[in-house]
């Protein structure tokens, strides 16, 4: 892990471009996160109209030595709508990859979850052969619960996803 | 795609129907309803772990459990734990046991 500085921040305009070439690009996304080119207009659009910071949505730019390297995001969800809970992710360039970035933005998004909502419950899943983000997870402290089957289709197939939870009660690794 | 059953309660019988097996073979045919009329791959069904009479149906319909989910909702001012499982379009769907539940059918008005 190196020693650049790691923080959040809401998405700036100047980061759309990054994540839209990103988002069009296969060989950027990784082998875990290609399902098909999708309305690449779909950032700019929720950015516009709210900064990417809704009730159900959040967004936050991750900002790695300085510059733009990533995204974290977390969806509101929940069985019953008296106890929502997020389910969270983390998306990072090419150029930031490999050094242990993704494994602290996404310790500050849990930290800014439970710090800014009453939720008991932050959900995080991957894919099964994901092994990487499966070691980041279990470091952060998370529970993994169970492996959902056949529940997401790529390149092919159907996908088994790892899901793993974090209650505001357990302690944060 | 999934489909999920209706959060923790995918079969609600009214207290004259309960205890006679019914619940088992009325919730074998969604899940028949739902292959048949949908490329669902999968169904989803989420119990209260301490409800074993729901898990034994589940599994009786060859619903896999495969986890549990901690603190998704609460009841009695607790956060009970949730079994997750799922019965893939792939998997072995048991025989419907013989009884007196041959249909589903849309609600009827009253």
């Amino acid at each position: 892990m190196s020693d650049e500085s790691v923080s959040l921040r809401p998405i700036a305009e100047a980061d759309l471009s990054a994540i839209e070439d990103m988002l069009d690009d296969p060989e950027a996304l990784g082998e875990f996160q290609w399902y098909g080119w999708r309305d690449p207009q779909r950032f700019r659009r929720r950015w516009l109209e709210d900064g990417m910071l809704g009730e159900e949505h959040v967004t936050l730019a991750v900002v790695a030595g300085g510059g733009f390297g990533g995204f974290v995001a977390a969806n509101r969800a929940g069985v019953r709508p008296s106890a929502p809970y997020w389910t969270m992710g983390v998306q990072l360039l090419p150029r930031a990859r490999g050094r242990g970035i993704g494994t602290r933005a996404q310790r500050l998004l849990v930290d800014y979850l439970f710090a800014h909502s009453p939720a008991m419950r932050l959900e995080a899943d991957t894919e099964a052969g994901n092994l990487a983000e499966q070691r980041v997870l279990e470091k952060l402290g998370f529970t993994r619960e169970g492996v959902q089957r056949a529940v997401t289709f790529r390149a092919g197939e159907w996908r088994d996803v790892v899901r793993y939870s974090l209650l505001r009660t357990d302690p944060r690794l | 795609m999934k489909a999920v059953a209706v959060e923790d309660a995918p079969a609600q019988l009214l207290p004259r129907a309960r205890g006679r097996g019914i619940g088992t073979r009325a919730q074998r045919l969604p899940a028949d309803y739902l292959f048949a009329h949908s490329p669902v791959m999968r169904l989803e069904a989420e119990t209260a772990s301490g409800d074993p009479a729901e898990q034994r149906v589940l599994a009786k319909l060859g619903f896999v459990r495969e986890g549990v989910k901690r603190a998704q909702l609460v009841r009695s001012g607790e956060w009970p734990d949730v079994v997750l499982r799922s019965l893939l379009r792939t998997g072995p769907r048991p025989p419907l046991g013989r009884g007196t539940v041959t249909a589903a059918r849309p609600l009827a008005p009253a």
